[in-house]
């Protein structure tokens, strides 16, 4: 029997593994099961980056996706969450790609979520499209943009056209550049030639989970501000910016009742401390209790992802731990047998 | 049938057979093999034409991206003279001429090779200044960055770790002499270590990356295909 058993746990096929982990991952996708995810201090500090972003005539923000197909699960939710706060703030942004595959994506995703929110071409963001030429065209773009571009964005209109391009000419006019890649090289080029008069820009970067443990050296140097870890730094990102709109509808809701007590605590503390100074017996506390329930995350498919990356994970330590059990006893058992 | 609902359906179709590899290997996933392969090689040649090499090159020198009524400038004729230096790279085929293709690869390396030099200063000149850490972190006002009485105990902490870590793996790395030393020996055994905790935590990412891109497939699979198979078989029967 004991035989049986390690010879079982030491011979799993690996077919049964691919089996399980698929339907681990799949119950939480079918049940619609979503876990509050923490925040990562690093997703923090990006957003506190795009937060203090000010709204300047001839400063811009570039969001630099730099990715394609092959990355879109990890690269397209961070991407998303940024140019999504970037538009709530109404920062004019800038999109463009070192990569002929991420070409479709600085179309398909402002467009989108510029319709979503109400936002206006031109006036709220451009394309600056495909740039070839890596180094060539990051140290084109930071020393002029609009000669670099020939004066014209990705669908050929004149840059004087754009209200968001105005007085827009260097790398000094960039207010922060968000990066978003997969592919190995392209932040490391952005540091090196993204700047102007030896001042670097500050940037914010949307890495996959492989090259993490790469984006820390940057982070430590102080190199970028803030570092989106994989999928984490999406759901992270997204969570962040529920508390933003759980913010805003406390805000409008306590202006309107004329509880000035409530809101100093809700910009000095937040949320909670703010229902925390309605009276007890307020008929609105409630109300927007329940109010704040409705709140939800704006893009939820990094939070269900997450989920199941936490269902995986526990599959993962378990075959570990079987597997660790297996080769002890096939061990003690030859032990025996000598 | 609409052609998002036919991407869809064929998306869904080539995700299921390029995981069919997972069972064994089969002439289902070798053909979308071939189909992901050349659809990449075909969006490659077909974007540098419409993004690159048109607009930026043929349009320009053959004047058709001029304003009408303008008239044709000839210094746009000096376009060729990029575009044959780039051409000699196809020389790299021929036995005879092939010194014509080293041109382009000299040229190509030394814009590259001055500009790595430049970047490389930017990239980790920081890093390396960065890596100067003082053992005791002393305490800073956070608005006006003034050095407060005190010392933070996990950041003085956290930078004795960084630095030993740091000595530990430049000794690994260090061979112009023995490591027969015990202070070598052990440190450079220490480095070891470190690096084996970092290689586990790339590949501790990189499962995770990998999951992530399966999760994505199946939110995929499980939200979206499973709707246009629905549709697809309602149909015929729908109004």
């Amino acid at each position: 029997m004991k035989r049986g058993l390690t010879e079982f746990l030491l011979a799993i096929d690996r077919r049964v593994i691919y089996c399980l982990v698929a339907v681990f991952l799949a119950v939480p996708i079918l049940f619609e099961w979503k876990m509050n995810p923490g925040v990562m201090s690093t997703a923090r500090e990006a957003y506190d980056a795009i937060e203090a972003v000010r709204h300047e005539e001839g400063s811009i923000v570039v969001v630099a996706i730099d990715w394609g197909p092959a990355t879109k699960a990890e690269n397209q939710p961070q991407t998303e969450a940024v140019i999504r706060h970037l538009m709530l703030r109404r920062i004019p942004l800038a999109v463009v790609t070192l990569t002929p595959f991420g070409a479709m994506y600085t179309r398909e995703i402002p467009t989108r979520l510029a319709a979503e929110i109400g936002r206006e071409y031109g006036k709220d963001w451009v394309s600056w499209g495909y740039q070839p030429g890596w180094m060539i065209a990051v140290r084109g773009l930071a020393k002029d943009i609009p000669g670099f571009l020939k004066g014209v964005d990705a669908n050929g209109r004149s840059l004087d056209e754009l209200p968001a391009m105005k007085g827009v000419e260097d790398a000094s006019n960039v207010a922060l550049v968000c990066e978003f890649t997969g592919l190995v090289g392209a932040v490391e080029t952005w540091i090196r030639y993204f700047h102007v008069k030896g001042k670097p820009t500050p940037i914010a970067h949307g890495c996959t989970s492989i090259t993490i443990p790469q984006g820390y050296n940057y982070l430590d140097a102080r190199q970028i501000v803030g570092l989106l870890e994989g999928m984490a730094g999406a759901a992270s990102y997204n969570e962040l910016l529920r508390g933003r709109n759980e913010f805003d509808v406390v805000r409008k809701a306590l202006s309107e009742l004329d509880q000035p007590a409530a809101l100093r605590a809700l910009e000095e503390e937040g949320v909670a401390s703010a229902l925390d100074k309605l009276p007890p017996e307020h008929s609105a506390r409630e109300k927007l209790s329940s109010e704040l329930e409705k709140v939800n995350w704006p893009d939820a498919a990094p939070i269900e992802a997450m989920t199941c990356q936490s269902f995986a994970h526990l599959l993962i330590l378990l075959f570990i731990i079987l597997g660790n059990v297996g080769l002890y006893l096939g061990k003690r058992e030859r032990g025996e047998e000598k | 049938m609409s052609w998002r609902l036919a991407g869809v359906l064929v998306g869904g179709v080539a995700t299921l057979a390029v995981y069919s590899f997972l069972w064994k290997e089969n002439p289902f996933y070798r053909f979308f093999e071939h189909v992901f392969v050349g659809l990449g090689v075909g969006y490659g040649v077909a974007f540098t034409w419409m993004s690159v090499l048109e607009p930026k090159l043929f349009l320009p020198l053959l004047g058709l991206d001029r304003e009408p009524g303008t008239p044709y400038s000839l210094w746009r004729v000096l376009l060729v003279l990029p575009a044959a230096f780039g051409c000699l790279y196809y020389f790299i085929y021929s036995r005879k001429r092939q010194w014509l293709a080293r041109l382009v690869i000299g040229f190509s390396l030394g814009v590259g090779g001055g500009m790595a030099f430049r970047g490389f200063f930017n990239e980790f000149g920081r890093q390396i200044l960065m890596s100067f850490r003082p053992l005791v972190a002393v305490v800073r006002d956070p608005s006006s960055q003034e050095a407060l009485w005190g010392a933070s105990i996990s950041a003085s902490l956290g930078n004795i770790a960084f630095i030993a870590a740091l000595f530990c793996v430049m000794t690994y790395f260090f061979f112009s002499f023995k490591h027969d030393k015990p202070v070598l020996k052990q440190a450079s055994a220490a480095g070891r270590w470190f690096l084996m905790v970092t290689f586990g935590a790339f590949f501790g990412a990189t499962v995770m990356a990998r999951m992530s891109l399966l999760i994505e497939r199946l939110q995929f699979l499980i939200n979206e295909w499973s709707a246009a198979v629905y549709e697809l078989f309602s149909l015929p029967f729908g109004g």
